[in-house]
């Protein structure tokens, strides 16, 4: 763990610790070091009564460990760890993989046709409008189609209440609702609701 | 299971990150008790150290591509379980150490009694325990890691200096720093 040339008398508390710690152990280029410092340490009993207390804090810790898990509590840990591990899953074979795809699709057309019907409530109910709904009340300058990709056409007319035509005014109650594609662009509030 | 018994670590490993489930087992089953006992040190609360210990196989497992192999997978693991502890600890803030004494009966129903002892020997080494876990809770995170790793897990001055990233003199230093302040808190325990 460490070179011989950072071995010097007298020892740092750091290499002090690193003998008790049992550090140049099996450290043959080390030996004669060892016998340097154990020779060292033999003349200051200060040294010593350190070594003794750094070994007893380790005896300490390795005679109180801590408390052991049952059972139950492992076999809990290693499955969590299974059921998260994506490599054990079994990959699913072709007719699993089929099948789950129709489902999949089942799903989604369900949906699509539920959705509507339970995905947003009604808010209010509302009317189409008829032709004497609709009236102009500002015409102030003639109306200019402003195409952006393109230069002004000529100067179109203003629309007057007249043009406007209904084409499909058989559902004078007909619901629909504030968002949806059914929404209509002309629209009155039912006429019990005015 | 007894066919895996005397496959290395590395393995396993390739066989777990295949799929085998047994194989995974018994890398579990080899690790456990020091990577949970790694976890308790610093989290000094059982169902704590267990969810450290969960998070880190799951971790190691999730990035062992990042494995290279410089050193054992016992090592790496190591590492994994500390800093998955201490991030833990960080998140729910330490408990006391006596919590799992409050979890009640029940908890201690589910221990399995390693080896009997007397009484008053097992209330001596529960005290202990205490002291010791109140001593690790006041150290600095990276002092309590380092002396966890070194005496907890009894790996070598070098295999923790690996595991952490860190030199042998930091490893050193630590550890010195770390045990001048246990040495300070446990002394009202020698004198008893």
């Amino acid at each position: 763990m460490m070179e011989p040339n950072q071995f010097k008398l007298p020892p740092t508390p750091e290499l002090r610790a690193a003998y008790a710690d049992g550090e140049f152990e099996g450290r043959e280029d080390l030996q004669p070091l060892r016998r340097e410092f154990e020779a060292w340490i033999a003349e200051h009993p200060e040294a010593q009564t350190e070594l003794a207390e750094l070994r007893r804090l380790r005896r300490w810790v390795e005679e109180s460990p801590p408390p052991e898990p049952s059972d139950a509590h492992w076999t809990r840990c290693f499955d969590a760890i299974a059921k998260a591990d994506k490599t054990l899953a079994k990959p699913a074979d072709s007719g699993t993989k089929i099948l789950g795809t129709i489902a999949s699709l089942a799903a989604v057309v369900m949906l699509f046709l539920i959705a509507p019907r339970f995905g947003s409530r009604p808010m209010e109910a509302w009317a189409t409008a008829g032709p004497a709904d609709v009236e102009i009340v500002h015409a102030e300058s003639e109306d200019l189609a402003q195409v952006a990709w393109q230069a002004p056409h000529d100067p179109l007319p203003l629309a007057e209440s007249g043009d406007v035509a209904f084409v499909e005014p058989e559902m004078p109650r007909r619901v629909v609702y504030r968002e949806g594609v059914g929404r209509p662009m002309i629209w009155a509030l039912a006429e019990e609701e005015r | 299971m007894t066919a895996v018994l005397a496959i290395p670590d590395a393995e396993l490993l390739q066989r777990a990150s295949a799929g085998e489930r047994d194989s995974l087992e018994e890398l579990f089953v080899r690790h456990r008790s020091l990577a949970y006992r790694v976890a308790y040190r610093l989290l000094g609360h059982e169902q704590d150290a267990l969810d450290a210990v969960q998070e880190a196989f799951v971790k190691a497992l999730t990035h062992l591509p990042t494995f290279e192999g410089r050193s054992s997978f016992k090592t790496w693991l190591l590492r994994v379980v500390s800093n998955a502890a201490l991030d833990l600890g960080r998140q729910r803030g330490r408990r006391e150490t006596m919590s799992m004494d409050a979890l009640g009966q029940r908890r201690r129903e589910e221990m399995e009694p390693s080896v009997w002892v007397e009484p008053d020997r097992e209330m001596q080494r529960e005290d202990l325990r205490r002291e010791l876990q109140q001593a690790l809770d006041g150290l600095p995170p990276a002092q309590r890691q380092t002396f966890v790793l070194h005496v907890d897990a009894e790996l070598s001055y070098r295999e923790v200096a690996d595991s952490l990233g860190i030199s042998i003199g930091t490893v050193m230093s630590r550890l010195f720093y770390a045990r001048q302040k246990l040495r300070a808190i446990l002394a009202s325990w020698t004198r008893r």
